[in-house]
C-alpha cells in the first residue's frame, strides 16, 4: 500500500533531481498505469494490436496537451518530443500517422527528435525507424 | 515569514510581534508534539496536558525558540530533542510521586495514570512526530496551492487534482474516474484531465519543497531535509 506522505516526498524529490523528466511520466503513468515511465510507454507494445493503437493514441492526446498546457517550459519542451514519438511508435507499429498533422511537418518533428542526444536513445530510435519508413511509402493518415 | 524568521522573532523577548510568533509558532507544530506524545503511550487527554506543559515550561518560560540557533541544525531536530527530553522528565516526575510515602504509607503499585498504549498507531514516537510533522507541511502545501489555482481561474483543474490526488491523499478515498470527470467537468478527453493533473502535481511538489526551504537554514538544504524525512519516515515502517 502507499503512503501519501512518502509518496509526496518522493514527487518532491523527483521534481528536484530531475525537474524535466517528471511531468511526462506523471503523464503516462495516469493514460498507461501498467509502465513504469514514459518511454517504456511508447516503446514497449501491447500483445494486442488494437490496445497497442488504443494506448498510443491516448499518449499522444495527452503529450500534445501538455505541450501546450505544461505549467514549465522544459515541461512543454519534453512533451513535444515525446508527442513526436508516440506519432513514431504509431509508424512503426500500425503503419499510420495517427494524427491528422501535415507529414512534412511531422517529419521534421520526427528528425528533430532524433538528432536530441538529450533525448532517451528508444525514442530516437524510433523516430529514425518511422523516418525510414515514411521515406519508403506513403503513410496512411488519420481520418 | 518564514519559519525561521517567526522561531527568531518568538525568541527574542523585546520583539513586537513576538506574541503573535509565538502562537502561531504553536499552532504550526502542535500536531508533530502530540502525535510524538501520544505515540509514547499517553491517551489523548494526557497527551493535550503535557503539550500543553510543554509550551508552557519550555517554549514560553525557558524561551526554547530564543536558543535556536540556525548554525546548529534544524529547528525540527532541536524540537523533537526538546519534547523527548521534557517527556522523560514529565515522567520521572510522575513516578517519583508515586514513590513518594503518602500519609506514612507508600503509594500502592496500581498503574493508574501510567500511560497506556495508544490504539492510533503503531509508530514509534520519532516517526510519530515526523509523519505528523510531514502532514502539516502537506496541508500547508495543498493550501497553497488551491489558493493560487483558484486565483488564477483554474477552478477545474484544481477540482481534478482534488479529485484524483488530494482527496485519495488525506481522506483514503479511491480516485474518482477520470471519465466521471470529464463528463461532470465538460473537459475534451481523459489525456486533458490527466495532463490538468500533471500541473497540480508538479505545483503540489513544489510547493512541498518550498515549505521544507521554510524550515531548513538554506536552500542547499532543502533536498537533504526531505531525504532525511523520506528516510524517518520509511525506516520500520511496518
Amino acid at each position: 500500500m502507499t503512503d501519501p506522505l512518502t509518496d509526496s516526498l518522493r514527487w518532491a524529490l523527483a521534481i528536484g533531481s530531475e525537474p524535466e523528466r517528471s511531468a511526462v511520466d506523471w503523464l503516462a503513468a495516469e493514460l498507461v498505469p501498467d509502465r513504469p515511465d514514459a518511454v517504456a510507454a511508447i516503446c514497449e507494445a501491447d500483445p494486442e494490436s488494437d490496445e497497442d493503437l488504443r494506448r498510443l493514441r491516448l499518449l499522444k492526446s495527452g503529450f500534445k496537451t501538455l505541450r501546450l498546457s505544461g505549467e514549465h517550459s522544459t515541461d512543454r519542451r519534453l512533451a513535444a518530443r515525446h508527442y513526436a514519438a508516440t506519432i513514431a511508435a504509431g509508424v512503426v507499429r500500425h503503419g499510420c500517422w495517427i494524427t491528422r498533422q501535415r507529414p512534412d511537418r511531422l517529419l521534421s518533428a520526427l528528425q528533430d527528435l532524433a538528432a536530441d542526444d538529450a533525448m532517451d536513445d528508444s525514442l530516437r530510435s524510433i523516430a529514425s525507424e518511422a523516418i525510414a519508413i515514411a521515406n519508403d511509402r506513403l503513410i496512411e493518415q488519420d481520418s | 515569514m518564514t519559519d525561521w524568521s517567526m522561531i527568531l522573532d518568538a525568541g527574542q523577548v523585546d520583539s513586537p510581534s513576538r506574541s503573535a510568533s509565538l502562537d502561531r509558532l504553536v499552532r504550526r507544530y502542535w500536531p508533530p508534539l502530540f502525535a510524538y506524545v501520544r505515540a509514547t503511550g499517553c491517551s489523548a487527554s494526557e497527551a493535550n496536558d503535557i503539550v500543553q506543559g510543554f509550551v508552557a515550561d519550555v517554549i514560553l518560560e525557558r524561551n526554547l525558540p530564543g536558543h535556536a540557533d540556525r548554525g546548529r541544525g534544524r529547528f525540527r531536530g532541536l524540537l523533537f530533542r526538546s519534547i523527548g527530553n521534557y517527556i522523560r522528565d514529565h515522567h520521572r516526575r510522575n513516578q517519583s510521586l508515586k514513590r513518594r510515602p503518602e500519609q506514612g504509607r507508600v503509594a500502592s503499585l496500581d498503574v493508574e495514570g501510567c500511560p497506556t498504549p495508544s490504539d492510533q498507531s503503531t509508530d514509534d514516537p520519532e516517526q510519530a512526530f515526523t509523519r505528523h510533522w510531514v502532514a502539516t507541511l502537506l496541508r500547508r502545501a495543498i493550501e497553497t496551492v488551491r489558493t493560487s489555482f483558484i486565483d488564477q481561474g483554474r477552478e477545474v483543474e484544481w477540482e481534478i487534482v482534488e479529485a484524483r490526488l488530494v482527496r485519495p491523499m488525506i481522506d483514503g478515498v479511491p480516485p474518482i474516474p477520470y471519465s466521471n470527470l470529464v463528463e461532470r467537468f465538460e473537459m475534451r478527453d481523459v489525456p486533458q484531465a490527466a495532463s490538468f493533473l500533471v500541473n497540480g502535481k508538479r505545483a503540489l511538489g513544489q510547493a512541498i519543497l518550498a515549505e521544507i526551504g521554510e524550515t531548513v537554514d538554506s536552500p542547499d538544504q532543502v533536498d537533504d531535509e526531505a531525504r532525511d524525512l523520506l528516510r524517518l519516515l520509511t525506516e520500520n515502517a511496518p
